[in-house]
């Protein structure tokens, strides 16, 4: 008998997946699952131009729901955006360009949508 | 890529135009576009159309940290004008546009989602404020070239789509060799099909209306329902004279800041005869609001302002009328601004004699009661009806008078008009006025002098009847008028006489 899988391993299967997508892209890994206390952020990578990619990776096993790129509301934004600024000055890569992308999984397939969202209320 | 560009633009404060610089720094961070320089909404909002028209014309929109900043910082933005130099600037600083140029030029235009031009409100001022500061060089949107080709001194290009500016600034506007665009100001004459000729009878309020056109002094018509004041009221346009290049240059102005230029006609030649609705409010006849914009009573600058049903309009709004009759220009202060709008407008309005309309009607008997008519004669103030000029009676028409032939055409009555305006233009040449209501008291000492008979039928009126001091004046000015139309020097007596007969509102006191 299949034992069914807990949530975490899901989503741990579904980020492989999606690390796997942006390394066929070229892109690079420099961290994953990096948690502080304003939030975990999925992926961080950098691509060909020296860009730093923040990713949300959201899975959703059925559409009745909505697709799952809608459920990064503002909230979870700012809990981004806060990590990732926490991210950035432990690190010191002041300098480099930013960005935050969303990765949406679903049964059918994949969506990337570059440039998710912005803030004007951080700023570095 | 990072970088910065200053991109030269302009808007309109008050009904002049003012040189905006719109400064554009890209750098490194988290991606946002911010706009500074005390932008309102509109100014806020052109960050998504910008976003969109650049995507959408084929450019690729920086993901970079890009602040967009308005000088002068102190003077507050409005308007969609902004989007087409913000596009600009973001697209030269990011490295996408490589033209050197792009400083000599000034850029005015609202983006569409897809990249095309719209149209903007104050083109006439903006490129009178560049002719004035030296700018040779606007591009607009297209559907705005006949409204800057007014001003000979600066050539404008129209263009329909982002895409197309990038392309022509990318050849270093080499396909522009041709000729910009100029228009002669003053289309063509605008169709009017209103006329004198149309209406019949009424001698004396034609008359009236030739005296109030000549000398451009505030009238008031009282009759009875149907007796045609309306009908002549909005004649009195086809008999003043057009309005010179200056003057249609500031009327022009406040209407292409309002939004009601319209290229087809061009430069405005009629005189604006502006007809509100009673139900107008206090701010939308003199002007103001938030973000201050000119009333209905400077829309009718050098022109005429009609009020229909005068006792129907609120009370306030008849009373924030008197200080501008006097001073001719409207102050609008506001904590944030203070603005002064021009408001040179002959006053002309049109009331029954009483409720039902028919109070000393020949036929028809009024049934309204003492009360009634004393409540709607109060509606009007004294200190309004004292800056009035002439007070009109329209009575209904006789039977007779319905198959009248032969009016008079407004043609022949301009022309008269013409001949009293130009001893008006030679005698003010050097006062900065135009007009025999303008003269203030020092002016009416010097113009109107009187013969002997002239005084004495004047003073002895004056005490019978018990003027104001500004009665007075205006019966002076309305005889200098009157003298004017014969071409004579003195005020005569027979003018005073004639000028008396038109203050009846001081003579017949409806009220007792």
């Amino acid at each position: 008998m299949m034992i069914k899988k807990t949530t975490r391993q899901i989503g741990q299967e579904k980020e492989k997946e999606a690390l796997h997508f942006f390394e066929e892209k070229g892109w690079k890994l420099i961290a994953k699952n990096v948690l502080y206390r304003t939030g975990e952020i999925d992926l961080i990578l950098k691509d060909q131009e020296n860009t730093i990619i923040f990713v949300e990776v959201k899975y959703r096993s059925s559409l009745s729901h909505g697709v799952p790129q809608l459920t990064v509301l503002p909230y979870k934004q700012n809990r981004l955006i806060k990590s990732a600024l926490t991210f950035i000055k432990k690190n010191k890569l002041q300098g480099h360009d930013f960005r935050f992308d969303v990765l949406a999984l679903f049964p059918a397939g994949i969506e990337h949508i570059p440039n998710a969202f912005s803030s004007a209320k951080y700023s570095i | 890529m990072n970088g910065f560009k200053n991109i030269l633009s302009a808007s309109v404060y008050g009904i002049n135009g003012h040189l905006v610089h719109v400064e554009v720094d890209i750098s490194s961070g988290l991606p946002h576009l911010s706009i500074i320089g005390l932008p309102d909404a509109t100014v806020r909002e052109a960050r998504d159309r910008v976003i969109s028209a650049i995507k959408n014309s084929g450019y690729q929109f920086p993901t970079k940290k890009i602040i967009v900043n308005l000088a002068p910082a102190e003077i507050r933005k409005e308007g969609s004008a902004f989007d087409l130099p913000i596009a600009i600037g973001i697209l030269a600083a990011s490295g996408q546009i490589k033209t050197k140029s792009l400083e000599e030029w000034c850029f005015i235009g609202e983006l569409a989602l897809d990249g095309q031009l719209r149209a903007v409100r104050g083109i006439l001022p903006i490129a009178m404020e560049l002719s004035a500061q030296k700018i040779k060089k606007l591009i607009l949107p297209f559907s705005n070239l006949k409204e800057a080709a007014i001003v000979q001194s600066i050539d404008s290009i129209g263009i329909h789509s982002l895409k197309e500016l990038i392309q022509l600034l990318e050849q270093e506007f080499i396909p522009l060799s041709k000729e910009p665009l100029h228009f002669s100001p003053y289309q063509e004459d605008p169709l009017n099909s209103l006329d004198f000729a149309d209406v019949k009878g009424q001698k004396f309020a034609k008359r009236a209306l030739e005296i109030t056109a000549a000398g451009a002094h505030n009238l008031l018509l009282i009759g009875p329902p149907g007796s045609g004041k309306t009908m002549l009221s909005k004649r009195i346009v086809t008999i003043l004279p057009p309005l010179s290049l200056e003057e249609a240059i500031e009327t022009t102005k406040i209407h292409s800041v309002i939004g009601l230029f319209s290229s087809k006609k061009g430069l405005m030649r009629m005189r604006p005869f502006r007809n509100p609705h009673h139900t107008i409010s206090d701010i939308a006849l003199i002007g103001g609001g938030q973000n201050p914009k000119p009333g209905e009573i400077s829309l009718a600058h050098n022109g005429v302002l009609f009020l229909d049903e005068l006792p129907e309009f609120e009370r306030h709004v008849l009373e924030v009328l008197r200080q501008p009759l006097e001073s001719r220009e409207v102050v609008i202060a506001r904590s944030k601004d203070t603005i002064t709008y021009p408001a040179n407008f002959m006053l002309i309005a049109a009331m029954n004699p009483c409720p039902c309309g028919f109070l000393g009607h020949p036929l028809h008997e009024c049934v309204c009661t003492p009360y009634q008519i004393q409540k709607y004669m109060a509606k009007i103030s004294g200190p309004l009806l004292d800056r009035i000029d002439l007070f009109l009676e329209v009575p209904c028409l006789k039977i007779e008078e319905y198959e009248e032939e032969n009016t008079e055409p407004s043609q022949t009555i301009c022309k008269r008009v013409m001949a009293a305006k130009e001893q008006q233009k030679k005698r003010f040449q050097k006062e900065n006025i135009h007009s025999n209501a303008e003269m203030n008291a020092k002016q009416i000492k010097k113009f109107c002098k009187c013969t002997p008979e002239a005084k004495s039928l004047l003073k002895n009126a004056t005490e019978k009847l018990r003027f104001s001091a500004r009665a007075y004046d205006r019966i002076l000015k309305v005889a200098k008028t009157l003298s004017d139309m014969l071409n004579q020097e003195e005020i005569e007596a027979t003018h005073i006489a004639e000028a008396l007969q038109y203050r009846s509102l001081d003579r017949i006191n409806y009220l007792n």
